[in-house]
Order: C-alpha cells, then structure tokens, then sequence
C-alpha cells in the first residue's frame, strides 16, 4: 500500500492506495501516529484509492482516533470505496467517525 | 624543462666539482707554498744575517757605526726584509733600521737570544711586533757574540700576501676554466636536451593528437634521427615509428569501430522489427473472457528467430502458435518474419492445424535457398467447447496444465518446417477443462544456461509448472522467466526466451464446478498470494465483484489471525485453503495446525459503543460473520477446519 | 746638400783630427747630487756657489789655460743613481775628478768604486757630507774632504748643551748612514763625558715636509729630553721642528750643517704663517763654513761680489721648475769654499795636470788660505781640511750667527 501526502488549504491531506491489511497497517500505524505526534491535530484521510481494508486496518483508524480526540483534534475520512465502505458499516465506524462524500467536503468540515 | 634541470644537474655537478678542486688545490698550494717561502725566507734571512755578520766584524770592533749603517741599508732593499738591527757586544744596539724606534719586543728578543748558548747557527724566531705585523727574526752572533748579534727580520706578511696572490693567480686560473667548462657544458647539454626537449614536447603533443586523421605534415622530430646520431637519435626514431604504427592501429579501429556501429544499429533496428512482429498487447481480447492469455518473447543480445502468434481464425476458434527458426541473427530473424507472415496468410485459408502446417511447409520449401528450417507448433481452440486441435512441426510439445498435473503433449510427429516437402503432418485433439492451461515455449527456455553451462532443462520446467497451478497466465509466464533468469545467474542469454501461456476459463453462459487446493506458508505476504489466486477464480466463473470482495476479505481475517495467534513456534507451518465452487454455491475450507480455536466463539463487540470505549481487537471475526453466510468450525486430526459458505450471485 | 748643413759636418770634421791636446782644453770635474726631491736645495746651492768661483776662474785665464768645467749628473739623494752617475761620469765622461757631490748615503755607496778605479787614480773632493767613513780607512784615501766632519758638529754641539746645563739629549735622526754618523757623534760625544742618549727617534729618508712625525715627537718628549740634536733633511728637520712645537715640545733643537738653513728657514717662514705660530725660535744650526754675512772675511767679500756678479743658475737639464735660487747661502758659499780648493790643487799640478799626481800633491797642501781665516791642511792620514765648527740661530727671518749659549741655560 502507498500512503501519498499533500497539503490543501492549509490541511495534512493523507490518500491511502491499494490494500489495508495485516502488513501494510504496520506502516499506516507509523504514520498516523507520527502525523499526530508531529503537531498535526486535524487532517484528512483519503480512502478513494483504497481498494480493500481488514479489521487490521481498521484498528489503526481507532488507534489514531483515541489519540486525537483528547487533543481536541479531528481526523476526516472520504471518499470511500464501496468494499471499503461496507466493512466500516459492518464494524459501526460510521458513528465514531467523520465519513464525507469527497476531498472538499472533507476539507471543508476541518477549520 | 628539460634543458634547465639537465643544465642545472650538469652546472650544479661542475661547480661541486671546482669547489672541490678549488678549495683543494688552494689548500695544497697555499701550504706548500708557505712551506717552502718560509724555508726560503729563512735561507734567505739566514744569508743575510751572515753576509752582515761577516762585513761588519771589523766594523763592529771599530765601532764604525755608519758603515755598518750603509751595509744593512743595502740589506733592506732586498725584497721580503723588513729590518735589520745590529747589536754590539754590550748588546746595544747600534745600527738600526726602525722607524721611529726599535720595538721592545725585539730588545727583549735580543736580551733572549744573547742569555742563550752561542752555537755557529742562527737563532730564528716568530716575532710579532704590535701595530707593526709578523715576522721571521734570524739571529746570528757576531764573532760568537764577541763582536755583537745581528738581527733580521724577514716580513712574514710578504709570505701570506705571496701566498694569496699565487692562490689567487690559480683560483682566477680555475674560475676560467670553471667559465669555459660551464660554457661546454651548457653547449654539450644543450645539443642533448634541445632534441630532447624537441621529443618532449612532441610526445606532449601527442595526447592531443587526433591519431584517426592523417599526418598534417612532416613531423617536427623527422629530423632528429638524421641529426643526432645518439641515443637521443634513437629514441627519435623509435617516436616515429610508434607514431605511425599508432595511427595505422587507429584508423584501423575506426574502420571497424564504423563497421560494428553499422552492424549494431543494423542488429537493433532488426530486433526492433522481430518485436514488431509478435503481438504484445495483453490482455489481447479483454472482451473473451473464455481464456487466459499471456505470452513474452525475450530476445537474445543477438537477433533470433523465435515468433509466436496467436488470432481469431473465426469467433469460436482461436488460432494460436509458437515457432523458432534455425540459427541467429538476422538471416533467422529475416526467416522468422517470413515465416510469421506466411503463417499468418496460410491460416486464413485453411484452418486445421496439419493443413496449415503443410501448406506453410509448401510456401517455405519453394523459397527456400538458404536451406532454414523452422520448428513450429500450431494449434487451434474451440471457445465453446474446450477442444484444442493441435500440430507440431519439430517443436517442443508444449506442456499441459491440468488440475494439479503437468505434462506434454503429445507428439505427432511432423518435422519442422522448410526442409522437404514430403513430410506429413498429423492433427491431435484434447479437450481443456475448465482451469486448464498450456504452456508453450522455445528452447530458450530449456536450454538457457549458467555460468557454469548447466541448462535450466525441462524437468526444472515441469517441476515450476506444476507448482504454478492455480496461477494466471501472466503469472505462470512471469514466474517461468524468473526461473529461468534465475538460474542462468549472470550468464548472458544465448537465445531467445519466448512462452506463451493459454489458460481455458469458463466457457460462454455455463459456471461450471470447481475446486482447487492452495498451500500457504504461515506468512502474512502469503495472504496477497491468495487474494490474486481468489480474484482469478472468481474472473473464470465470472463470480461478480462483491462476493469476490468478500471472499478476499473473509479470507484476510481468518488467516490473519491464524498467522498471528495460532502458533507458539517459529516454525514454518501449511494452511490450506480450498475454495469450490458448485451449483452456484462457493465453499471455501481453511485448515491449518495450530492451537485449537474456534473464531465462533469470539463475543461480539458491541459497535454502538463510543469511541472512547472501543476495544481495539476483535473486529475481524466480526467482520467474517456479517460478509460470510454460513460459517461452520471442526477440530479434526489435530487441526482447525473453519468452512466459509456463501452463494454466488452471477456478474 | 744645403750650405747650412754642410757647415757643422766641416766642423765635426776637423774637431776629428785635432790634437788630443786641444781637445782637452777642459778639465772635466764630474758631480753627482740631488738636484732633484727633498735635498735638492743642497745640489743646487753647491753647485751655484761653484760655478760662480769657476766661472771668474775660467775668465781670467782658467787653469794655465784649461777651463774648468763641471759635468754635473742627478741622483736625486739616492744611491743607485749615485753609483750609476759615478761610473757613467768615469768611463764616458772621462772626468779628472769627481766632486760636489750631496749625502751621505749616496757617498758611502760610492766609495768602494774608487776603491775599484784605483788604477785610474779617481778621487772625490769636497763631498756635502761629514759622514766618517768617508775620512777613514779603507775609502778614506780616496776622498778629500774639506768641511768638518758630524763627529766635529755633534761633538761641539754636545758640549754646548752640557755646559749649559742641558745633559738629557735626545737625538731625532735620519734611518740611514747619515743620520747613524749623527747618532754615533753625540753618542760618542756624551760618552766623553759619561753620559748617554735619553731617547732617540728614526724617520725615513725620503720623507716629505708634509708628513707628520708625531710619533717621533712623542717618543722624545717621553725621554723627559731637554734638548734635542736633529740629524736630517731641512725639509724633515722642519717639519719635526713644526711639530714639537704644536706638541708643546720647546725645548731647544740643533741642526747640523746638512739642513740647508735657508731651506730651513724659508719652511719654517712658511709653516708659521700658515700655523700663526712661531716657530722659529730656539734653534741652534751649526755650520762648517762661516757666514757669509761676515763680511771680515776675504773670502766672503769674493763670494758675495761673484755670486752678485755672475748671478750663477742651477743647471738647465737637471732641476726641476719651481726652485727659486738663494742670493747666499751656506750651501752656496760651501759650494764657493770647494771650488776655491779646487782650483788651488789644480794650481799646485802646473800646467798639464795629471791625475795620479792629485794625492801627492794634496797631501802636501799644509795650511792653505781659502780667505776664511781657518787653516786648510791636509796629510797622508788626514784628508779632511777644516774641523773649525760655527753655530747660528734664528733670528727674524733668517740664521744668524751664534755666539752666546746662555739664552738656553738651565
């Protein structure tokens, strides 16, 4: 899996590529937390070209989500896949996290 | 330069060398000439003092003091005397020559010399008379002292100054021939190092040169050998000759240089033709889902022979052959387009297998003058049945893949083509079930070989081939060429690689059973392994994208977890997964040896809970349920057998 | 050929085949002596004082009508051209004798060439020095002196000193026989009355008047000397005078008859004009011929009518320029002395004088008057004429006789 950065309107922009599973969530996780741990406290995540995620994967998004929230910080996912989207519904993500239709919407909810 | 540090050497060995003689012959002379004028000066002393002491006895004893003063006046003028003092017996004395007084030193010489025993011979002593210099003072008594003493004093400074102006005489002497020395030697050094010079900056020049050209003139050393007749005539000579033969080597260089490039470039634009003739497009026919196809012709550093081709001879029959021409370079290349095209044209017009192979071998024969021949395999696929009509011309029958079992084809015996043409060529039928492939390939692939000339050989063929079941076609061809380039190392490739790989999927509307075995090593890249296996049975029975989906995720779950947790050893461990698909309902059965665990029995967590209060684990089995229909747990024979159930909705 | 030329060659001709006798109308007398360097005042004054005497000689009749003519060489007060002088004047010049000639140094040089020329009976009269080699066995028979001699001059000299109370006598001396004769005069001088020299200093002969002869004045002012006999050339003698005195050196200083007084004098005129000192003063020259100022004397009367008269010029080829030629001098009247002896002896020989007839006739000569009322006798063993010894000081601009010492008492 690819993890691709970018900064729009001010904001982490972080798109994930490919597959989410067991051995790419290890580098996810090194990621996120150094994202977090660097200073950043509301950014995106953008899943529109993640093809696939297991529960491995998901447990990175709770991971970074525990982190931020005392903070008062804020991680916006989008653009999910279909495949993507149905794993998150059937785990109940949908009610811990900030799930938006596209990019700016995303963007948008931040600041 | 040259000149100057042979110059140098040559001035600096001189000047060492007259130093040497120099100071040495000064040294020698100076001492032996003051040696001898002071022997000669003493004489000399001596001689006067007696020549005085014998014409002024009477003098003395008359005490005619002016005499003796007119006497020893005479003496003075004799060159190197510098006084002489008379003394009479009393030891005053009374004639004299010192101006303005006579020193105390020689009062108290003479006081010396008259308390000392009288002998006939004279008494001579160094004196140095203060302000006035050094001198020789010869004593002789008069009348053994009766009579009185006389004194001479000879100028010591007359011998020093002889002395440096006999040294000084010599050194000038020394320095002119040490002149003229330098002269001839800056002369004779400069007749070596001027040629030598001449060489030094030609050969400079040399690194500049353009050796590919011709001489731009006489050379400016030409003249050197003729000049001097020396070693440095020599090494001329040599320069000129290394020269010439140096631009002879060049130029020819340049010409074979010039003919190679040609060559080269001639090779790569025939490569680049031979590619041009095998299609590369793959998928080539996204839109016939019926079969897998995937095929790859790597070219040897030098042009080969080798083609396959593959086309539609009609909408249910795909024509499809591999073939390799004798030889290398561009006569086989040349051939192998030949060939392609009249196989190509001969296909269109027949299409058994054995008619096309004939007629091809008929077209080859007639405009064949070089005597080629190529081997090929031609065969032809019915889409909707499976059934593969096949003919070989010399080839290497191509392997079967077929549930778990690899093996040729068999032969039927026609040989390859544009040799005569009286062979006869012979059709074979097999049918091909649904996950079945062929494997098609050149010696190339056989016959590739290491550093050490091992071959790759067929049995290592067979053996990848085997292990290759299951995979797609680009992957069984992929694989295959990493094999083979594995094995030859570093060993450059001798001949063209070329395979081609036809894997027969479903046929059109009908989803057939099937079943089929996967071994993975407890590792957790073994689970992208899987998927890419689960996404190419779903796309041969055309399963539709979200229960492949599915699958794929149910799948990462379990075996993730297996991987993870159900072993307390390092050790390498086999899960087995069997998926099977029959009468639209997919089964998929994973196996695997670790600790007994049931995933059914893991609680489920509660997805209403906020965030803050969510555990992180657990997640996976929960997945599995909600994506799998049927899900069913036995332990069995030491094993965990988990059973994964859904029904397949059609794409 | 011209008629000019032709005159002399009829001439030379006929000298050719005269009688030897005509030839030798003349009596060559040959001198050599400094006309030339330091001395040349002592060559030139003799040779003046001589040519004047000669030529009132050579006019009024000459020797029984032979003239006496000086053949007159310069040796510079040098020996070697002495010696060369000498035998030139011998062999080519034939002279009958030689005479005036100058110095000690260059006398005794000489000597022994009479000695060789014995066979041709070459005799030196009247030489300018009182040098006693001269006056002794074995040259001594060769020379006819007529002055005094140094040991006359020093010795008188010596006892005016002592008896004015002045017995510390430095002498200040030529390095050469002559100033050795010196030497040895006041050496043997104060022997005489048991005393000895208390210091003595040397200078070159040669020296010029413009040198500086400091050393020697420090030499004998460290003797604690209270008079100082001087035995060298006026010119140095001068000198050494110039520089006592600017050392602070007064005590008195005598001469001998060598320094030409009127040399002397001339550079001491010289010296204090420059100085604005006087250096003039306690000077004692003793002399071997009277003054020429006391005209008492016959013979000076003759000597300053001849020199007035005849006005005598050094010779043309041998002096250098720039001599100006005294009216009188000593030098001169010793010169006028010497040739008045000459004459006599040549008188004595009659007529057609011979050479080896000269000692004989010399010897003989027993108190012979040459007008200065002082006897003039010779004899087998004494060839020296006079031994009278007269003194003169400095007066004003020139040397005046001296009778009175007291002025130097202690």
């Amino acid at each position: 899996m690819d993890i691709h950065e970018e900064r729009k309107d001010g904001f982490l922009v972080l798109g994930l590529e490919g597959r989410l599973d067991a051995v790419s969530s290890k580098m996810f996780e090194e990621k996120v937390l150094a994202v977090i741990d660097g200073g950043e406290t509301q950014f995106v995540i953008d899943l529109s070209r993640l093809d696939y995620v297991s529960s491995a994967g998901l447990r990175v998004f709770l991971v970074a989500s525990k982190r931020l929230t005392p903070a008062g910080g804020k991680v916006v996912l989008c653009s999910l896949q279909e495949p993507v989207k149905q794993v998150f519904d059937i785990v109940g993500f949908f009610s811990i996290f900030s799930i938006l239709g596209s990019k700016d919407e995303a963007l948008k909810s931040l600041g | 330069m040259t000149r100057a540090s042979l110059f140098t050497k040559t001035l600096v060995l001189i000047v060492v060398l007259f130093g040497i003689i120099a100071s040495g012959t000064s040294i020698l002379s100076g001492w032996n000439l003051y040696r001898n004028l002071t022997q000669e000066y003493q004489s000399k002393g001596v001689a006067i003092a007696k020549s005085i002491a014998d014409s002024s006895v009477e003098l003395l004893l008359n005490a005619d003091v002016s005499t003796i003063q007119s006497v020893v006046d005479q003496f003075t003028e004799i060159e190197g005397v510098s006084y002489v003092i008379v003394f009479d017996g009393q030891g005053e004395a009374v004639t004299h020559t010192f101006v303005p007084t006579v020193p105390g030193d020689v009062l108290e010489l003479q006081r010396r010399t008259r308390t000392q025993a009288v002998s006939g011979a004279a008494a001579i002593n160094d004196l140095s008379i203060e302000g006035t210099g050094d001198f020789l003072d010869v004593a002789l008594p008069i009348l053994a002292g009766v009579a009185g003493y006389v004194h001479v004093g000879m100028d010591r400074s007359l011998i020093r100054s002889r002395i440096w102006s006999a040294v000084a005489t010599q050194q000038e002497l020394m320095f002119v021939i040490f002149l003229l020395s330098v002269l001839a030697a800056y002369t004779l050094v400069n007749r070596i190092s001027q040629p030598l010079k001449q060489l030094a900056g030609h050969a400079g020049k040399l690194a500049t040169q353009d050796f590919s050209e011709p001489a731009t003139g006489p050379s400016d050393i030409d003249h050197l050998p003729q000049k001097s007749h020396d070693e440095v005539g020599k090494l001329a000579e040599s320069f000129i000759t290394m020269e010439i033969a140096l631009r002879q080597s060049v130029r020819e260089l340049k010409e074979t240089t010039a003919a190679k490039e040609r060559i080269e470039s001639e090779l790569k634009i025939a490569r680049d033709i031979q590619m041009s003739m095998v299609p590369k497009t793959f998928p080539p026919f996204p839109n016939r889902p019926e079969f897998d196809l995937y095929a790859t012709l790597i070219p040897a550093r030098e042009v080969g022979g080798d083609f396959y081709d593959f086309f539609f001879i009609d909408d249910n029959h795909l024509c499809f052959a591999i073939g390799d021409v004798s030889g290398k370079g561009i006569p086989a290349a040349l051939f192998m387009a030949v060939t392609r095209t009249l196989f190509r044209t001969t296909a269109s017009k027949v299409s058994r297998p054995d008619s096309i192979l004939s007629l091809l071998n008929l077209e080859m024969c007639q405009n064949n003058d070089t005597c080629m021949f190529v081997t090929v395999f031609c065969a032809v696929l019915d889409i909707r049945t499976g059934e593969v009509e096949y003919s070989n011309g010399g080839h290497n029958l191509p392997y079967l893949i077929s549930h778990g079992e690899t093996a040729p084809l068999k032969n039927t015996g026609g040989m390859a083509l544009g040799f005569t043409e009286s062979v006869t060529y012979r059709t074979e039928k097999i049918v091909l079930r649904t996950g079945d492939g062929l494997f098609l390939y050149t010696d190339g692939v056989t016959e590739a070989m290491d550093e050490e000339g091992n071959q790759f050989s067929e049995p290592c063929l067979a053996e990848f081939l085997h292990q290759a079941n299951g995979s797609s076609a680009t992957e069984i061809i992929r694989g295959a060429v990493d094999q083979v380039k594995n094995h030859s190392g570093g060993a450059p490739q001798s001949d063209d690689i070329t395979a081609l790989t036809l894997k027969y999927l479903l046929t059109a509307g009908e989803t057939t059973s099937e079943t089929i075995v996967v071994e993975l090593k407890n590792n957790l890249s073994e689970i992208e392994r899987l998927a890419r296996i689960a996404d190419d049975f779903g796309r041969r029975h055309r399963l539709n994208a979200e229960t492949s989906h599915n699958v794929k995720v149910a799948l990462d779950e379990i075996l993730t977890n297996i991987i993870s947790y159900a072993y307390d050893d390092a050790e390498e461990h086999i899960i087995v997964v069997r998926p099977s698909l029959d009468q639209g309902k997919l089964t998929v059965e994973v196996e695997d040896d670790g600790r007994p665990f049931n995933p059914l029995n893991v609680p489920e967590p509660d997805t209403k809970q906020l965030l803050e209060v969510r555990p992180i684990g657990g997640l996976g089995i929960h997945v599995v349920r909600k994506l799998i229909d049927e899900l069913e747990y036995r332990r069995q024979n030491d094993k965990n057998i988990l059973t994964m159930k859904l029904k397949v909705k059609e794409a | 050929m011209s008629d000019n030329r032709i005159r002399p060659i009829i001439f030379l001709i006929l000298l050719l085949f005269l009688p030897a006798r005509l030839l030798a109308e003349n009596i060559v007398i040959g001198m050599s002596a400094a006309f030339t360097g330091p001395s040349k005042g002592l060559g030139i004054e003799l040779y003046r004082g001589s040519t004047a005497y000669l030529e009132h000689v050579n006019r009024t009749g000459g020797i029984y009508g032979q003239k006496i003519v000086i053949k007159a060489y310069d040796d510079g007060y040098n020996p070697i051209p002495a010696i060369r002088n000498t035998i030139k004047l011998i062999e080519q010049d034939n002279a009958f004798l030689l005479f005036n000639y100058v110095g000690t140094p260059t006398v005794t040089r000489i000597l022994p060439l009479l000695k060789s020329y014995k066979e041709k009976f070459v005799y030196l009269f009247s030489p300018f020095t009182g040098a006693e080699p001269l006056r002794q066995p074995p040259y001594g028979e060769y020379v006819f002196n007529l002055r005094a001699s140094y040991s006359d001059e020093t010795e008188g000299l010596v006892d005016n000193f002592v008896s004015a109370g002045r017995s510390r006598i430095a002498v200040f001396y030529q390095a050469d026989a002559y100033g050795r004769s010196g030497w040895d005069g006041v050496k043997k001088a104060l022997a005489k009355f048991g005393l000895k020299m208390v210091g003595e200093a040397t200078y070159r002969r040669g020296a010029e008047h413009s040198q500086n002869f400091k050393a020697q004045v420090d030499l004998i002012r460290k003797s604690s000397a209270d008079a100082v006999i001087s035995i060298g050339s006026y010119a140095v003698c001068a000198a050494f005078i110039r520089d006592a005195r600017d050392a602070g050196l007064n005590i008195p200083i005598a001469n001998l008859s060598f320094v030409g007084s009127e040399s002397m004098a001339e550079l001491l005129l010289q010296s204090s004009r420059t100085a604005g000192k006087d250096y003039k003063k306690d000077l004692i020259n003793s002399q071997v011929v009277p003054s020429y100022q006391d005209t008492a004397l016959p013979a000076v009367q003759e000597y300053r009518q001849l020199m007035r008269k005849y006005q005598p010029l050094p010779p043309r080829d041998l002096t250098e320029a720039g001599y100006t030629p005294l009216p009188y001098s000593y030098v001169s009247f010793e010169g006028f002395l010497n040739a008045k002896l000459l004459v006599e002896v040549l008188k004595r020989m009659g007529p057609g004088p011979t050479k080896s007839r000269i000692k004989g006739i010399v010897e003989s000569m027993n108190s012979a008057d040459l007008g200065i009322d002082a006897p003039v006798t010779f004899g087998p063993h004494l060839h020296q004429g006079l031994d009278k010894v007269y003194y003169t000081t400095m007066k004003g601009d020139r040397f005046v006789p001296l009778s009175d010492w007291q002025g130097w008492e202690k």
